[in-house]
């Protein structure tokens, strides 16, 4: 009898543990930021992002002409659903060693949200004097 | 490492292999099952796990281990489908196949994933078109419950990324299925003690995604600490080599 009630106690506790596994992922959500090259050069991006108390960080990659890549960050259930709130700025330099900065405000004009948030890098961006 | 070509046995294997993941050797059932005092019946589960099956080639150094997954339908179209299952075949054959080290040894080991209707990991297909949701899948690997990969058409905007990131998502599922079997819910919903087991989200201990080098498939990283682009991630994504032990302590092994 005690080992029925104490099988009957686990399963009841399973059944419920995996009620609340079901439900809660959908408390946060993922988003996307995706990067495109546009321009016929290769492009080392840098993203630089300050997530407090987190020390800040650079996400390096390299674009080849016409590549696209992204990452993924979450967000709370009742947070606004806003381009990565870590990121500040983007670092672009293209194999002619022309370095173009590009701060979170003027990023929040030029991004378009298609799902994921995508920012094209073109020729125009890439402009140096 | 040196291998040890001339003192390695298979029984020296077996020992090694389980010792490598914690687990003992000897199947305890019966012991315990004679016991007179209260025991909570628990099996070693070593080699009964039906959806998976391992054969040594011992002299080749080379282990190809075959999982069955039950891929269904639902809704889908039937291009959808087929689509889905080649690309979790792959996402599971890509991700959970590498080298390992066993006694001193090294073997490939080759993971062949295939759609079995029965002795498999059930799994329901589902293909999210809302552009502005990114679904995620999950696996559960309990109660018969089945695993849900989830194929994000709409969010991505273009079939590469959707393809790679649900290889990826896919390996990543069917791997619950090895940490539930192997390690218990602990090491299976806490991503290998990087989140809470429940609530799924990461530890504050848990570190961000490595800067360089191996990135552990099973594991979820903070990514507020270091981010990680979906082509490395894609790259360097892998199941480590204890885990994939933890696979070939699970499957029935033929020598």
């Amino acid at each position: 009898m005690v080992k029925i009630a104490l099988r009957g106690s686990f399963f009841v506790r399973l059944a419920f543990l995996s009620i609340i596994f079901l439900i809660t992922p959908s408390c946060s959500s993922l988003h996307s930021v995706g990067i495109t090259n546009s321009t016929a050069e290769t492009i080392q991006f840098r993203g630089q992002f300050e997530n407090k108390p987190h020390p800040p960080q650079n996400l390096d990659f390299t674009l080849q002409p016409g590549a696209n890549d992204l990452w993924m960050y979450e967000i709370g259930f009742f947070e606004k659903n806003i381009l990565d709130e870590g990121l500040k700025r983007i670092i672009l330099t293209n194999n002619k060693g022309c370095k173009v900065v590009v701060e979170r405000d003027t990023l929040e004009k030029i991004v378009v949200k298609n799902g994921t948030w995508e920012i094209t890098i073109d020729q125009k961006m890439m402009t140096c004097n | 490492m040196a291998e040890n070509k001339e003192t390695l046995t298979l029984e020296k294997f077996h020992e090694a292999l389980h010792k490598d993941i914690d687990k003992p050797v000897k199947d305890f059932r019966e012991e315990w099952n004679q016991a007179h005092r209260r025991h909570i019946k628990v099996h070693t589960g070593a080699h009964k796990a039906a959806w998976a099956k391992a054969t040594v080639l011992f002299d080749q150094k080379v282990i190809i281990v075959h999982v069955n997954l039950n891929f269904k339908q639902n809704g889908i179209s039937d291009a959808d489908y087929e689509k889905l299952k080649y690309l979790a075949r792959i996402g599971v054959d890509k991700y959970w196949s590498r080298r390992i080290n066993v006694a001193g040894t090294s073997f490939m080991v080759q993971v062949k994933a295939e759609h079995s209707y029965v002795n498999a990991i059930p799994v329901d297909f589902y293909v999210e078109t809302d552009k502005n949701n990114y679904a995620r899948s999950m696996n559960p690997a309990i109660l018969g419950i089945d695993a849900s990969f989830i194929y994000n058409k709409g969010h991505f905007g273009n079939k590469e990324r959707a393809d790679a990131d649900f290889m990826l998502v896919a390996a990543h599922e069917f791997g619950h299925s090895v940490l539930m079997y192997a390690g218990g819910l602990s090491l299976s919903w806490g991503h290998k003690g990087s989140t809470n087991i429940v609530t799924q989200s990461v530890k504050s201990s848990t570190p961000g995604y490595p800067a360089k080098g191996s990135i552990d498939l099973m594991k979820y990283y903070d990514q507020e600490k270091v981010r990680a682009n979906l082509f490395r991630r894609i790259v360097d994504s892998v199941a480590m080599d204890i885990d994939v032990k933890r696979l070939i302590w699970g499957a029935q092994i033929k020598w």
